[in-house]
């Protein structure tokens, strides 16, 4: 698939190290102009899959096609366009704001200084200020800042909310974020701030084991995924279907999570003595049920 | 890229800085030092020394720290990511930092040394021309480019700057004491191969290792970096390596058109259709220079032995170097001593002449018989073989291995210029060699000579009918050497019957007349008894009968000579075919300069009848006294001016047709050197040397070879 429909699409990509998989046949489609989170336990394999994307390392098998560009034949096309700041990522002390975004303008074809002095400045910060003086939160801004400079058209944020506060992290989504969005950019977000994210994305993955665990439009996922809760008398038993998630039995009541939700599906579970009803999941609750599941699967 | 350039720059700005301070600093201490402290000449050496080492150490310090810090100090920090995410190739990011790191640690070399050169002269002229413009810069080259390549695998900037110390060591310790000492005979490297060439070599391994660590490796995790790294390393080495004697075997190699001298000295025995060729410069023969004058480099490279059939010009061996060769009778065996020549890391503007070997080949199957006489160290020095000839039957070869001293220490470095030392310093013995025609049965035999400087002279039995060596030693006796029991006796034990109350040998040579029954002995005898005799030369007679017979004085043939003279050539005998004529080659030394001499004997059923001496026209003109002619009293003679002649037994010289023969050709200038210095004799009107037939009784030249 080629810049028209997706900005990046990967085809059983697969990292190895040694004989440990990071990515193990990773199969996604990130649609141009979307907001992607790609959500995943700790070490799951989000960093590797970033890294190889930008071609800091080769994968194993499989391909990654980035805004139409082959990251292992074009791998410089590519970071041409793209946007990166990876979380807590160390910059060169010694350098100034300003120098460190003169560096990285001598690098790209095209430069926007102002946009990069204007989110610097928004929160406090000064050009000439030197990095070593920053905190860790201005840090992340200011690598956010100037990853933005060249108007990439994809924008890559490695748990790049990481270290911010707040506040700062609201203004990032607010400002930055939904720019880039309404510009039709696309924004490809790891990280664990999983309530922040669901705020702004509309589409998801679920990286698991180096496995991608779920990819689907936001509010399809959330169609899809419901809690279920059934109440029944004690001398009962509820109905659950096999391939129910997360399930809760207790005496009159049993709760479970199902993947493909249908009214059907819940009416078939109601019947004498038996009521059902299903509930919306969070963002961070369908991931915690479909994260716990698939490791349980894997006997992690 | 410019932009990342620039970053290194203004990163490592501190190393500049750090090399313009040394610039003031080491002239300051230098000032401050010198006029403090120095109060001889003796201590204004070692504070130049002391300066010149430190200029050497902090240059090794700015190209360390230029290169160590380029990668390593990315990984450390933490920012490779950031930097591999530019849009930037790995081999562009490399580019940028392999042309900051070097201009970086060339400029803070340059800073130090330009100032050291401007400032202080004295001091960096210490350090010698090769060093300053060889050596130096190869090292220096090689501890950038090494930190660099570390710089690459490690993630540490110590870590790659102590790898880097170690791993220099390690290859100096390698490739100069290693492959210089035991490569050829272990590993069987090129000997020509400079020495110097095999550290240049590392050089694009490591660039190429480098490139290939940080393009294919950096951030891949694990050990792949460090195989990939070392493998590029070793697959470099050896294909540059490969490359490089390649190179060389096709830059040496020999050319028959190319042939610019005809070796002399080692002649066809008995009439075997075969000669000895040399191509390329020859070594100079170990005069005195000038004060202040540096013996020149010369280019040993192009020298082969080729051993050449007289009768159509067919070459039968070819041997890279240049060392003695003798040829059996028949024709079919000949025994080459093999003299490869090699530079020496010691050398600051010489170059080595070393002899390694004997080999014997069969020259109709074309397949050596013999390898021997390896690089020893006797306990009295390195030897080297001096003289070499066949038995009588051919069936054994005699090898006279003597020390080998490095005859081009005139002027050099290791003694202070202007002195005029000839080498051999220390001769007090030989070592024979002796191996059948087929290699087996190779002995050594040990001659010490006693105390001073005499040489043992040797020839074989002729009379006896066994294989035995006669060796005349340098306190006067006689021994002969029975190769078949091993047994040693000693046929006569001096002394010399010499003018003269007190008296020692200094030179010897012997021939054995053709029916074995009389030794030819001559020796330069340095006497003490007489005031302002500074040395005869005595021609002698010992006849073979019996063990303890006495010998018979043949003549003083040799005038007096000055203090000042002393023998620079050793002197030769040969006998005529029917044993009835005796010629001698010899040195006179006269006050102020030393003569060339031919002496003639006639003989008669043993008993001399008369002697005569003849001196060619040019007093500076050294002789060789080639080979008897076969069935006349005439022998043949060349000169160092490349002319032929021939002397008869009364000690009449007729010159033969020009010939090329014993010229130093070096482009179209023909050098000739003399015994007091070196004049330049311009003789390029002179055709290219070349082997021709020279009938003696026409003068008909009929040309051979190339």
């Amino acid at each position: 698939m080629g810049e028209n429909g997706y900005a990046i699409s990967t085809e059983n990509l697969t990292m190895r190290f040694g004989r440990k998989y990071a990515l193990d046949g990773v199969n996604a489609r990130i649609p141009k102009g979307s907001i992607y989170g790609l959500l995943g336990p700790n070490g799951a394999g989000k960093t590797t899959f970033v890294r190889v994307l930008l071609n800091l390392i080769t994968p194993t098998r499989g391909t990654a096609i980035v805004l139409g560009h082959d990251v292992r034949k074009d791998p410089v096309a590519i970071r041409r366009r793209v946007g990166h700041v990876a979380a807590l990522q160390p910059l060169w002390e010694w350098m100034t704001v300003k120098e460190f975004a003169g560096l990285m303008a001598g690098c790209y074809p095209r430069w926007d200084n102002e946009a990069v002095r204007k989110i610097v400045s928004g929160v406090g910060i000064e050009m000439k200020d030197k990095i070593q003086h920053l905190s860790r939160g201005q840090r992340a801004l200011v690598a956010l800042a100037v990853a933005i400079g060249h108007q990439p058209d994809l924008l890559l944020l490695d748990e790049a909310l990481t270290g911010l506060d707040p506040i700062a992290r609201r203004e990032v989504l607010r400002n930055i974020i939904d720019a880039m969005h309404e510009e039709g950019r696309t924004v490809f977000i790891t990280g664990q701030d999983i309530p922040d994210m669901e705020r702004i994305i509309d589409f998801v993955g679920f990286l698991v084991g180096g496995h991608m665990m779920v990819e689907a439009p936001l509010d399809d996922l959330k169609a899809r995924v419901k809690r279920i809760r059934v109440e029944h008398p004690a001398e009962a038993q509820a109905p659950v279907p096999a391939d129910a998630l997360n399930v809760l039995r207790h005496a009159r009541e049993t709760a479970f999570t199902v993947q493909d939700f249908s009214q059907a599906s819940l009416d078939s579970l109601a019947g004498p003595n038996l009521r059902a009803e299903a509930m919306d999941l969070s963002l961070e609750d369908m991931f915690i049920d479909l994260a716990q599941s698939k490791l349980k699967v894997e006997g992690k | 890229m410019r932009a990342l350039f620039l970053k290194e720059w203004r990163q490592n700005y501190l190393l500049f800085l750090f090399a313009l301070i040394m610039a003031g600093f080491i002239p300051g201490m230098y000032a401050l030092i010198h006029g403090t402290w120095v109060r001889d000449w003796k201590d204004q050496e070692t504070l130049n020394e002391i300066v010149g080492v430190a200029y050497v150490a902090v240059q090794f310090i700015i190209v360390l720290f230029a290169g160590a810090g380029l990668f390593a100090g990315e990984t450390e920090r933490g920012t490779l990511p950031v930097l591999l995410g530019l849009p930037l190739s790995r081999g562009q990011v490399w580019l940028a930092k392999l042309a900051a790191g070097l201009t970086l640690a060339l400029s803070g070399v340059a800073v130090v040394m330009g100032t050291g050169l401007m400032v202080l002269p004295q001091t960096t002229a210490q350090l010698g021309w090769y060093t300053m413009w060889r050596d130096l810069p190869l090292c220096l080259t090689l501890a950038f480019l090494g930190a660099f390549f570390f710089s690459a695998v490690l993630n540490r900037t110590i870590s790659a700057l102590l790898a880097t110390i170690v791993f220099g060591l390690a290859l100096f310790v390698a490739v100069v004491f290693f492959m210089e000492l035991f490569g050829a005979t272990l590993l069987g490297y090129d000997p020509l191969v400079d020495v110097y060439l095999w550290m240049v070599s590392v050089l694009p391994a490591m660039l190429l290792a480098s490139y290939v660590a940080f393009a294919r490796g950096a951030m891949a995790g694990g050990r792949r970096k460090w195989w990939l790294a070392l493998v590029t390393l070793a697959a470099g080495v050896f294909v540059t390596d490969f490359l490089i004697i390649e190179v060389v075997r096709w830059e040496t190699r020999y050319q028959r058109s190319r042939v610019e001298q005809i070796g002399v000295d080692a002649t066809t025995p008995g009439g075997a259709a075969i000669g000895l060729f040399t191509e390329g410069d020859l070594a100079g023969p170990p005069w005195h220079a000038e004060a202040g004058e540096k013996i020149r480099n010369r280019d040993y490279r192009r020298q082969h032995i080729a051993l050449v059939d007289v009768q159509d010009g067919r070459e039968l061996l070819v041997r890279r170097g240049n060392g003695l060769v003798a040829v059996s009778k028949d024709g079919k065996v000949a025994a080459i001593s093999m003299g490869w020549p090699t530079l020496t890391w010691r050398t600051t503007d010489m170059e080595f002449y070393e002899m390694r070997g004997v080999e014997i080949w069969d020259l109709a199957g074309h397949r050596r018989l013999y390898r021997g006489f390896p690089p020893k160290f006797w306990e009295k020095g390195k030897l080297e073989p001096v003289a070499m000839e066949w038995s009588p039957d051919g069936e054994w070869l005699l090898v006279v291995a003597d020390n080998a001293w490095d005859y081009y220490a005139v002027g050099s470095d290791w003694y202070p210029k202007g002195t005029a030392e000839v080498a051999p310093f220390h001769d007090d013995g030989n070592v024979l060699l002796l191996v059948r025609r087929d290699g087996s049965g190779a002995k050594v035999i040990e001659c010490h000579a006693g105390s001073g400087d005499e040489k043992p002279a040797y020839a074989w039995d002729l009379r006896s009918g066994r294989h035995a060596v006669y060796t005349f030693r340098g306190d006067g006796s006689l021994i002969r050497h029975d190769l078949e029991t091993g047994k040693a006796e000693k046929v006569w034990a001096g002394p010399v019957p010499a003018a003269g109350a007190r008296f020692r040998l200094q030179q010897t040579s012997i021939a054995s007349s053709p029916d074995g029954r009389t030794l030819a002995v001559a020796v330069v005898v340095s006497g003490y008894a007489r005031s302002g005799r500074g040395y005869d030369l005595l021609v002698f007679a010992l006849p073979t009968d019996a063990v303890g017979s006495q010998p018979r004085r043949i003549a003083p043939v040799a005038g007096s000579s000055g203090v000042d003279g002393y023998p620079t050539s050793p002197l030769r005998l040969v006998w005529s075919e029917d044993g009835q004529a005796l010629c001698g080659a010899a040195v006179e030394g006269l006050a102020g300069s030393d003569q060339q001499v031919l002496w003639t004997m006639r003989w008669q059923r043993g008993s001399l009848q008369g002697t005569a001496r003849v001196q060619r026209a040019r007093e500076d003109d050294a002789v060789h006294l080639l080979a008897a002619i076969p069935h006349t009293h005439q022998f043949l003679i060349s000169t160092r001016y490349g002319a032929m002649s021939l002397v008869d037994e009364n000690a009449e010289l007729r010159d033969l047709p020009p010939g090329p023969l014993g010229l130093l050709r070096r482009g179209a200038e023909l050098e000739v050197f003399d015994n007091q210095g070196r004049a330049i004799v311009d003789l390029s009107a002179r055709a290219k040397p070349k082997l021709a037939a020279v009938d003696i009784t026409t003068g008909k030249v009929t040309d051979i070879y190339p």
